[in-house]
């Protein structure tokens, strides 16, 4: 059985980038808050949710919770979301407009 | 029965129900999705679905009050609508801090609402458009 979820970490265009991949859910959110508070201490973080098969109002307080430390350690959270399930959440509940989001991690990288 | 009269389609009813365990939300999201697809609504209507089923059974484990989170998909040949329920949820499990599930889930199905004698949330699914 493969994984529900899978994060990897990587460096991109002078960005740590955290790559989620499968479905954030109740299960699989607590894992995703841990790392991505460990990457996000003072340094300005990029997630890359645009292999997100799923996510619902759980993954998104961890995302907004994530944008919340960002604001409150005076970095940044970039948002990496194609047309799919986490900008239909996005829409849904209407947090699109309060989050960086963007359609490619070079964009995001350019982002200041 | 006039033979010029035939024989009215059987309602369907597809049951599912799984330990309380975050674990498994997965398997509910997947159920709901197989039934809906079999009862021949589109990929977006699927992803609804999913969407509403995961933050009513997210709802029930998070209530802490039962040991099983149950999902009913049912249908009604006379009006073409389905119903999903999942339960078991009172009116306040929908409730969170500033991100409602009740909040997502009725911006995804507005008729979706606590059925409080039977203990659970009912979500009316319009039939899909004649294609």
């Amino acid at each position: 059985m493969t994984d529900p979820m899978t994060l990897d970490v990587s460096s991109e265009a002078g960005r740590t980038v955290l790559r989620v991949r499968g479905e954030i859910d109740l299960a699989t959110a607590p894992v995703l808050e841990e790392r991505v508070q460990q990457l996000q201490r003072g340094e300005p973080l990029v997630l890359d949710l645009a292999a997100v098969d799923f996510v619902d109002s759980t993954g998104l307080r961890v995302i907004l919770g994530a944008d919340t430390r960002a604001t409150n350690q005076g970095t940044s959270l970039a948002i990496v979301a194609v047309d799919g399930p986490v900008t239909r959440l996005f829409d849904l509940t209407g947090v699109g407009s309060r989050l960086a989001v963007f359609e490619s991690i070079a964009d995001a990288a350019a982002h200041e | 029965m006039p033979p010029h009269m035939s024989e009215p389609a059987a309602s369907e009813r597809f049951h599912l129900e799984l330990p309380s365990d975050p674990a498994n939300l997965a398997t509910a999201r997947l159920f709901v999705a197989t039934t809906a697809r079999v009862l021949g609504y589109d990929e977006d209507a699927v992803a609804d679905l999913k969407l509403a089923v995961s933050e009513a059974g997210s709802a029930v484990i998070a209530s802490g009050r039962h040991e099983t989170v149950t999902v009913v998909v049912e249908t009604t040949p006379t009006t073409g609508m389905a119903t999903v329920t999942v339960g078991p949820l009172r009116p306040g499990d929908l409730t969170g801090d500033h991100l409602n599930p009740g909040d997502v889930i009725l911006a995804l199905f507005p008729g979706a609402h606590i059925d409080e004698t039977r203990d659970a949330l009912l979500i009316p699914v319009e039939p899909e458009p004649a294609r």
